[in-house]
């Protein structure tokens, strides 16, 4: 059987393997070079790559640094950093704007051979959420996944329906929720109507769960449907109705958490849903 | 900034307090499922007043009135839901052949809410 060569001989004169603690270095054939991606949910954010490079035939290790501004969409964006031939001795992801909560900045540092569509990557050295004040680096962190953890907490106000429209609030692209409270008012219009207005989730299509109110909205009332993470049914008292609300579910992306309301009326309105949830990136 | 969605009239921020992007989609709309004299379902548009009528003996029925009123020979099976028309969906879906980032549906546009 005929070996194969190697795709690219490595340096016949090249230094003896740094030793780390730890660790070991890792090669890169002067083809090879770092790919960063991060895929991000706050503006403003600033991420910044810094790291060691000990060139082949040299005593000097160089030091770099670059800033990749990602988007704001949960969408990967990416910056490439070619090093030349010889070895990697560390590589880490910080927030340097900004200030996400976990849950808000994953990065992603690999080592890449090639440019453009014909890229391969070889090897993952720093996977994990970013914060201003807590570092992914190689080869200290473990690679994390981005549903790992705790997500971040956010209180989101949703679209504020026109009258006689239901609330319909969707799970973003490349994120996961866990909808921990939601709340809303209902302002019945002068119509004689029982109006019972029911909580459902659904996957974007088909709902999977539904919860009615304990009993009917009237004619010129106002009612604060409330729910969060309890059994307990509610009897309305002081304009305050309860949904129950299974806490633990979580939602992918494009689900759905809507009201539907028996007997709703043109002149009936809804506010803007304030929903308090727990957020990952999906990467 | 405040806006409001040209399609289905809704309000909303763009960004929230916490700094992070909102994209709006509109709310489906609800129609009825209905089973014809053939025997398939269909979907159609009726509004539907619900109401609990006592018979007398303390038993109550669920009691749907129908506007319009349905065809003859259909009857009620459910409820559903279908996408509004020329609705609204601002998640990003990917970027054009200049990079620059792709809603899913921009529906009818938007405006701004002073």
């Amino acid at each position: 059987m005929v070996d194969t060569p190697p795709l690219s001989a490595p340096n016949p004169t090249a230094a003896l393997v740094p030793a780390l603690m730890g660790g070991s270095a890792v090669y890169l054939s002067g083809e090879d070079a770092l790919k960063v991606t991060v895929f991000n949910a706050l503006t403003s954010v600033v991420v910044r790559l810094t790291g060691r490079f000990l060139p082949v035939d040299s005593a000097r290790v160089q030091v770099f640094a670059r800033d990749l501004t990602p988007t704001t969409d949960r969408a990967a964006s990416t910056l490439i950093l070619p090093l030349g031939e010889g070895w990697l001795l560390d590589a880490g992801l910080i927030v340097s704007t900004g200030a996400p909560q976990v849950g808000q900045t994953f990065g992603v540092v690999s080592v890449q051979r090639g440019v453009g569509g014909a890229a391969l990557e070889l090897a993952t050295l720093v996977q994990g959420y970013l914060t201003q004040h807590m570092r992914r680096a190689w080869p200290a962190a473990p690679l994390a996944s981005s549903l790992d953890g705790p997500g971040a907490l956010r209180s989101i106000t949703g679209t504020d329906p026109a009258a006689g429209v239901e609330i319909a609030e969707t799970v973003p692209l490349r994120a996961r929720w866990r909808v921990i409270a939601l709340q809303a008012t209902y302002v019945a219009g002068i119509a004689v109507a029982n109006r019972s207005p029911r909580l459902i989730y659904d996957d974007g299509a088909t709902a999977f769960c539904t919860s009615p109110t304990e009993s009917p909205i009237v004619a010129s009332e106002t009612r604060l449907c409330v729910s969060s993470d309890a059994s307990a049914v509610v009897v309305a008292l002081d304009g305050i109705g309860a949904w129950w609300m299974p806490g633990q579910h979580r939602l992918s992306a494009s689900a759905r958490i809507r009201t539907v309301t028996t007997n709703l009326q043109a002149a009936d309105n809804w506010s803007a849903p304030q929903l308090l949830v727990e957020e990952w990136i999906e990467v | 900034m405040r806006w409001q969605c040209v399609t289905c009239a809704g309000i909303y921020d763009d960004v929230g307090p916490d700094g992070v992007r909102y994209f709006h989609a509109c709310p489906p709309l609800r129609r009825v499922l209905l089973l014809a004299p053939g025997g398939q379902t269909v979907v159609a548009d009726h509004a539907v007043a619900v109401d609990l009528v006592d018979d007398g003996t303390g038993k109550k029925t669920i009691v749907r009135t129908f506007t319009p009123p349905l065809p003859p020979g259909h009857t009620f099976v459910g409820e559903t839901t279908i996408a509004r028309p020329n609705r609204r969906d601002e998640n990003v879906a990917g970027v054009d052949d200049q990079g620059r980032p792709v809603i899913k549906a921009p529906g009818g546009g938007v405006v701004v809410v002073p």
